[in-house]
């Protein structure tokens, strides 16, 4: 994302609920956001998580943020601050974790952050992903059967239901009289953009 | 006062097009509709005879695009271009899908 300067941390989902607790206990209080990628190619689900240090009162030197515990700050190596409202700069934390497609379940950082309860939830909602410890993944618009729509693999109903225009040619209109006999294989056959492949199976 | 805006709308330059798909085939929102044939260029006993496409009707679906612009980029032969009129509201779907000349129509201000 542009301007964001923020730490990036890649760790395996049995790290992810203490790698969110260092972030806490390192004065990144602020629950930005959680959600995730879909890599079908990969069979894999990719968890991203967004923290931030609150920036309390204008004046403030970011040395004494809130939050922070003076004997553990600088644990974490010097952390780049990323551009905030005024000018000044707020230190953040981006942690990603890469689920298996068949195992998509996850530690819930509600108890970390409470600002997490809807990002879970609206994650569980879209792209299946479980997280172990949250208090209720209810959907929070669809509800009913179905796989998660942000997943890549689920069929998107208006490409189905609709002929791809780019499928119409000139050369299906021939003058009268011409007969082209093309060789086999000599008119290349478009991708249809926006179509997992296997929604066609 | 008119609000100017370099995205308002895609004007179609239709001598120019050439019927090749590439603008309906690059969009990512399907919304780029081309009807087209072949006629015969040229000498018509000539023992193969040349042909060449022919728009029959160009039509954009101003309820699906996204104003991207991918297709004013793709176009090889400069037909499609921006215009800053903004596409005016119908009342229904089907009044936002706009056929040849009403594309071609460059007659408002900040027409081509």
């Amino acid at each position: 994302m542009p301007g964001d300067a923020s730490q990036i941390v890649r760790v395996e989902p049995e790290e992810w609920l203490a790698t969110l607790g260092d972030a806490l206990d390192a004065g990144l209080a602020m629950f930005d956001f959680l959600t995730a990628v879909d890599w079908p190619d990969r069979d894999q689900v990719e968890v991203v998580v967004h923290v931030l240090a609150p920036r309390v009162g204008r004046l403030e030197p970011p040395e004494t943020q809130l939050g922070t515990r003076p004997q553990e700050r600088g644990s974490h190596g010097a952390e780049q601050g990323e551009p905030g409202l005024n000018g000044s700069r707020l230190r953040g934390r981006r942690v990603h974790t890469m689920l298996s497609r068949q195992d998509l379940r996850l530690q819930s950082l509600t108890g970390l952050f409470r600002g997490a309860l809807w990002h879970e939830r609206e994650t569980h909602e879209m792209f299946g992903v479980n997280f172990s410890g949250h208090p209720g993944l209810r959907p929070l618009l669809r509800g009913g059967p179905g796989t998660p729509p942000l997943l890549r693999t689920t069929p998107l109903a208006a490409r189905l239901a609709v002929r791809w225009p780019g499928l119409a040619d000139p050369a299906d209109n021939p003058p009268p009289g011409v007969t082209r006999s093309p060789r086999p294989g000599s008119r290349a056959v478009p991708k249809v953009p926006g179509v997992h492949v296997q929604w066609e199976a | 006062m008119r609000v100017a805006r370099a995205h308002g709308s895609i004007v179609l330059i239709g001598d120019r097009c050439t019927s090749c798909m590439i603008c309906v085939r690059e969009c990512p929102n399907w919304c780029i509709e081309i009807d087209s044939h072949q006629e015969v260029i040229g000498d018509p006993t000539s023992r193969r005879p040349r042909v060449g496409n022919v728009l029959d009707d160009f039509r954009i679906d101003w309820g699906l695009c996204m104003f991207c612009g991918i297709c004013v980029d793709a176009c090889p032969f400069e037909a499609l271009a921006w215009r800053t009129d903004p596409i005016l509201p119908a009342d229904s779907a089907l009044g936002l899908v706009h056929d040849m000349p009403m594309l071609a129509d460059r007659s408002g201000p900040g027409g081509t």
